[in-house]
This record gives C-alpha cells, sequence and structure tokens, in this order.
C-alpha cells in the first residue's frame, strides 16, 4: 500500500529559516539595537546585550572617561611605592633586626611580626637583657644583704633576688658560696624553728584536759563490783552473761560519747 | 656561738620537739588505761560463745566438749596485749577455774591443777576471781586426797588432806579481804 502525502506528518515545533521573524523575535531585535546605539552597556543585563557590547569594545574599544581613568590609575602602585614595598619585602625576609637607616615602615612590619610570632631569644641577649636591668639596680646590694632579706622574708625571697646576689657576687669577686652556705643555714633554722613551734602546739592541744562537755570514756576495769559474793560452782556462764552485758552498756555509752551526742 | 653549733642545736630541738609530739599524739603508745572499745567487748562476745558452748555439751553428758570449749577460749587472742584489761584478765582467770572444774569432774586431777595454775597468773589481786581459784584448787587436792586414801596411800592422802585444808583457809582469807574491801569502798564500817 503506498502512502500518501496528505498522510505525512509535520511536527509542531518544525523550525523554518525561512519563516518571517515572529513578533517576539522583532521585540527582542530592537532592544538588542537600542542598547547597542546607547552610550553604554550599562543596565542592560541580558546575555545578548553584554555579548554584543563585549564584541564591540573588542572591535572598536572607545575612549575612557575621566572618572575611568583615574580609578585604574588609583589601582596601580607607583613607583616609589613599589620600591619601598621591595624593600619591605626584603628587610622581612632574611629576619635581621631593622637598621636606624630603614624607613620607618620596616621598624613598624618589624614589631608587628615580633608581636605576633616572637622568635627566642639567644644566650647571649638573653645575658644582655638581663645585665641591662640590673645595671640600672643598686649596685651595693649583697649576698649578705639578700640572706638577710630571704631571713626577714621567712624564704619567701624569689629566685631572682638570689640569682642578683650570685650576679653581683660574682662581679665584685665575692666568694659567693659562702654567702649561699648562710642562707641555706638560716633557712635550716627558720624551717626547724617552725616544725618545732608546731610539734609544741600539737603536744599542748593533745595533751590538754577534756573539755568540760565531753564525758570521759568507760575505761576497762575489774568486774568486782558486779558481783556481790562469793562465786558458787556451775555459775560461771552466767558471770560472763553479767560481764559481757555490763561492758556492752559501756561500750555503747563510749560510742556515743565518741560520736558528740552525749 | 659558731654556725655550726647553731645548726646543732636547731636539729636538736627539732628531733625533740617532734619526738614531743610523736608521744603526745593519740595512738601512741601511753600506758593509760584502755577504753572499753570494740576489741574487748568482741573478747567477751567470743567468752560468753564458749561458755553456753560448753553448758550446752555439759547438759549433753560431753565433759569433754565442754573441756574443749575451755580450753579454745583460754588460748584464744587476747585483746590489748600490750596493756592487761582488767575485765579480760578476770574472764580468763573464771574461764580457767571453770576448765579445771571441768577436768576435775573427769578424774584429770593434774591437768586439773595446771589449769588453776593457769588461772592465778591472771588474777594477783584478792578478789572472787582468785577466791575461787584457790577453792577449786582445794577441791582439786581434796580429790587427789580421797584417790590416794582409796589408792591405800594413807601419808600421801593425810599430806593432800592438809594441803586442801590450807588452799580452803586461803580462800577465806581471800573473800574475808574482799568482804572488807567491799565494805570500805561502800563507806561502812
Amino acid at each position: 500500500m503506498v502512502e500518501r502525502d496528505d498522510d505525512r506528518h509535520v511536527p509542531d515545533d518544525f523550525d523554518d529559516p525561512d519563516a518571517p521573524a515572529s513578533a517576539e523575535e522583532v521585540a527582542a531585535s530592537k532592544r538588542l539595537r537600542d542598547a547597542l546605539e546607547g552610550a553604554s552597556g550599562e543596565g542592560h543585563a541580558t546575555p545578548e546585550a553584554e555579548l554584543a557590547f563585549a564584541l564591540r569594545a573588542a572591535w572598536e574599544p572607545g575612549s575612557l572617561s575621566v572618572d575611568e581613568s583615574r580609578a585604574v590609575l588609583d589601582a596601580t602602585p607607583s613607583a616609589e611605592e613599589q620600591a619601598l614595598a621591595s624593600l619591605l619585602r626584603d628587610a622581612l625576609a632574611d629576619r635581621r633586626e631593622p637598621r636606624e637607616s630603614d624607613n620607618a615602615a620596616v621598624h613598624f612590619a618589624h614589631a608587628l611580626r615580633a608581636a605576633f610570632a616572637p622568635s627566642e631569644l639567644d644566650a647571649a641577649e638573653h645575658r644582655a637583657i638581663i645585665d641591662a636591668a640590673l645595671a640600672k639596680m643598686p649596685t651595693q646590694v649583697s649576698g649578705e644583704s639578700v640572706a638577710k632579706t630571704a631571713a626577714k622574708n621567712e624564704l619567701a625571697a624569689p629566685q631572682a633576688i638570689l640569682d642578683r646576689a650570685k650576679t653581683v657576687d660574682d662581679k665584685d669577686n665575692v666568694v659567693s658560696l659562702r654567702r649561699r652556705a648562710t642562707v641555706v643555714r638560716v633557712a635550716f633554722g627558720i624551717v626547724a624553728g617552725g616544725l618545732a613551734l608546731a610539734a609544741s602546739i600539737v603536744f599542748v592541744v593533745t595533751s590538754a584536759p577534756m573539755r568540760e562537755h565531753e564525758a570521759p570514756l568507760a575505761k576497762a576495769r575489774t568486774t568486782a563490783p558486779l558481783f556481790s559474793e562469793p562465786f558458787k560452782p556451775g555459775e560461771t556462764s552466767a558471770r560472763i552473761d553479767r560481764i559481757a552485758s555490763a561492758r556492752a552498756s559501756d561500750f555503747r555509752d563510749n560510742r556515743f560519747t565518741k560520736w558528740g551526742v552525749r | 656561738m659558731t654556725r655550726r653549733s647553731m645548726s646543732l642545736l636547731a636539729l636538736s630541738t627539732l628531733m625533740l620537739a617532734l619526738a614531743g609530739g610523736f608521744a603526745a599524739t593519740p595512738g601512741c603508745s601511753r600506758q593509760d588505761d584502755v577504753a572499753v572499745d570494740t576489741q574487748i567487748m568482741a573478747f567477751l562476745s567470743e567468752a560468753r560463745a564458749l561458755h553456753h558452748q560448753a553448758n550446752i555439751k555439759e547438759e549433753a553428758g560431753d565433759v569433754p566438749g565442754a573441756i574443749a570449749a575451755m580450753e579454745r577460749l583460754v588460748v584464744t587472742s587476747r585483746p590489748h596485749p600490750e596493756r592487761k584489761a582488767p575485765e579480760v584478765e578476770e574472764v580468763l582467770a573464771d574461764a580457767y577455774a571453770r576448765l579445771a572444774e571441768l577436768r576435775l569432774r573427769k578424774g584429770d586431777l593434774d591437768p586439773a591443777a595446771t589449769a588453776v595454775k593457769g588461772g592465778l597468773e591472771h588474777v594477783t589481786e584478792p578478789t572472787y576471781f582468785r577466791g575461787h581459784l584457790v577453792e577449786v584448787q582445794g577441791l582439786i587436792e581434796e580429790a587427789r586426797a580421797a584417790q590416794l586414801a582409796d589408792a591405800g596411800n594413807t601419808a600421801e592422802a593425810a599430806r593432800a588432806r592438809e594441803h586442801a585444808i590450807q588452799l580452803l583457809e586461803e580462800v577465806v582469807k581471800i573473800q574475808d579481804q574482799v568482804i572488807k574491801s567491799s565494805l570500805g569502798k561502800d563507806g561502812g564500817p
């Protein structure tokens, strides 16, 4: 059976290049033309308009406005600024101490870095700082005076004072070991005295008479008062019953006394 | 005074003070009276239990069982061995007296006398406990005299009888002392 032409199916979305422009296409074309004829592409957010402006700027670039030119100049570092930046970068890169001749920005950057990530002091630098600080103190301080200070403060002398004594002793060529031994003796005497005083207090407190409100504890004692007549044969268990009962009462009393309820 | 002398003086003072403080600390050994405490009560409870156990065995006719109960009591551990508690000593003396009586009933005179001797070591003062022990000792000698007489040993029987009389006379003296002491404490004549 032969298929007839009338029976051929044409899809609804068939795009015919020769078909006349629709009304929607005409309106879009007009908007693009109006945009390109305008002074600038600002305010045209459609992708077609942006593409059209980019193509025209590449093909036929226009002149910059005064504001645009100034903005470009502000964003570009000057030669002087570039030189200062290089100097600062180099000063920070080799981690050297800033020189007096360095720019103030170098000193400032170094201070910022020291505050944020301080580096360790070497022994010589540490000693120099201590010496500089001690040089401001009175130079008449000696080991003896430090010992007196320690004694006065009851061994509360900080290590810094002792170190100070050693430093001064070294400087003054005084035999520091003897001074230190004196400090140890004084410290020992104070400690021994303190312990002796504490032990004496313990002795006084523990040997003090019982307080008035405390009942004395029932002591172990003979059970003779529990029996008023000589023992008779066959009553041994009765006696132990009596003894145990009497002492159980004493025991309860003692427990109450120790608990402080009497 | 040299520094060395000062150091030695301070050290000596410290040692003396620490020794004094230690000696004054509760719990340290002191020759004072011991209070009625858990240890003493535990001993008394154990003694009571063993005495009643001996009662039950005696009532059942088991004299050796009763003897065994008393033998356990006299060797049990004592509270405060470093400081004698009078109750403990008296209970032990009474246990020895009962042990001697039980052995006497069984006819074991020498072991009975040995028990009396052990009991007397716990009570040296004139008390009912010591009087009772000496009384049992007199009864043992009386029984010994009877045994010797039955055996035809008249001379030894007479000596045992005399010994028994002496012991029983001593009992009278002890009890008189106890009574006089008791009356004196009560404010009597």
